[in-house]
């Protein structure tokens, strides 16, 4: 799984909208797609703890990404058909095609650990995976062992990442930005939301993904490699090692589950990610179309 | 499109935004926002229960929406259209 790299993917997929889509689709749509997954699928992942008993999967990796379970949550499949559900619901483009762009943000950034997304659901159930760091969610370790696995490894890489992509895109997250861009493809929500909050808060509910992302990297950071005192093979330390090898990190079983040959992976991923801009591309003007024919006054 | 949508995010009065509320300088929301992400790791650090989806953006615009305010109140300046009339 990602951490912070879900949040700052809503914004990099803002800054790079094809030309005709920029200032017309809506953020809020874009961070609920990014969200959906993990707030269907990952509240049993580690479960609840109550009166010292556990609730929750008893096989994480299998509730999350694999079938049976929840794992159709984290394929663009699914969310492409919510997105259809969306659209059907209130005729909007602006908020059909940000879900399925964050929606697909997030099934296809989650094929990088070592369970991956069932990439071809309904289609196949087989997982698809690159195998860039060890998929960690345990019963055992649950939140914490999970979180220090994943910045240890090439996770904390990915987190960088994006984190660099979007200040290599920093306007997006500027007052003009928000401004000229955000607002207008919201307006009536953001409008809403003005009638009480002060325009230096909205501008901070723009940006609050982002200062999310940013402090919970840090913070987890600072809990796997400052606070904790993990044992290791009997060894005990101070903060859990770094492992910046391919599926790392070594101090920990990598969970997985049945899936196609990962060099294939990134391929077709690119391939997924270029249809589905290319068929939004090409919709997104008869969308408006539609839009446009709901929005006139019935006739006398 | 309602007044208040035409306003929200416009710079139609300068220094005041649509709810007559002060605009912060960009030195201002560097020290505001500073001041929200070492608060709010430094609580979740000590209570990782905090470091949710939720709580963390809330607390953002909690502190850029009532900081100032507080702020303000304290130096005895007035940050709203209404208090700019009260004085």
């Amino acid at each position: 799984m990602s951490w912070a790299a879900h949040q700052f993917e809503t914004y990099a997929v803002m800054a790079h909208l094809p030309k005709k889509m920029r200032g017309k689709v809506s953020y809020f749509a874009v961070y609920l797609g990014d969200f959906m997954p993990d707030f269907l699928a990952k509240f049993w992942v580690y479960g609840i703890t109550i009166n010292g008993k556990r609730y929750g999967a008893s096989v994480p990796e299998r509730w999350h990404r694999g079938w049976p379970g929840m794992g159709f949550t984290h394929t663009l499949g699914f969310g492409i058909m919510l997105a259809f559900g969306l659209w059907f619901w209130r005729r909007n483009r602006a908020w059909a095609v940000g879900f399925v762009l964050g929606y697909a943000a997030h099934a296809l950034t989650d094929v990088n650990d070592s369970v991956g997304t069932m990439l071809l659901f309904p289609f196949s159930t087989l997982n698809w995976t690159i195998e860039t760091w060890a998929y960690a969610a345990t019963k055992a370790g649950g939140k914490y062992f999970d979180a220090a696995a994943y910045y240890s490894s090439f996770g904390l890489v990915m987190d960088l990442f994006w984190l660099g992509v979007v200040l290599a895109s920093w306007r997006v997250l500027t007052r003009e930005h928000w401004r000229t861009q955000i607002v207008p493809a919201d307006a009536r929500l953001w409008a809403k939301l003005g009638r009480r909050i002060p325009e230096r808060g909205l501008l901070a509910l723009y940006r609050a993904t982002f200062f999310f992302g940013v402090c919970r990297m840090v913070g987890w950071n600072l809990y796997a490699h400052v606070f904790a005192t993990p044992t290791i093979n009997g060894v005990k330390r101070r903060g859990y090692p770094f492992d910046f090898s391919w599926t790392g990190p070594w101090w920990t079983r990598a969970r997985s589950l049945p899936h196609v040959h990962p060099l294939i992976v990134m391929p077709v991923v690119i391939i997924m990610l270029m249809a589905l801009y290319w068929t939004l591309g090409r919709l997104w003007d008869r969308m408006g179309a539609a839009e446009r024919v709901r929005e006139l006054p019935p006739p006398q | 499109m309602s007044g208040a949508e035409e306003s929200v995010g416009t710079a139609a009065d300068g220094d005041l935004d649509h709810r007559g509320e002060r605009r912060l300088s960009a030195r201002e929301s560097f020290v505001w926002y500073a001041i929200a992400a070492v608060t709010y790791i430094g609580f979740a650090t000590w209570e990782k229960v905090l470091l949710t989806w939720f709580i963390g953006p809330a607390w953002l615009v909690a502190t850029l929406t009532f900081g100032p305010r507080l702020w303000d109140r304290l130096r005895g300046r007035g940050s709203t259209r209404a208090d700019e009339v009260l004085r």
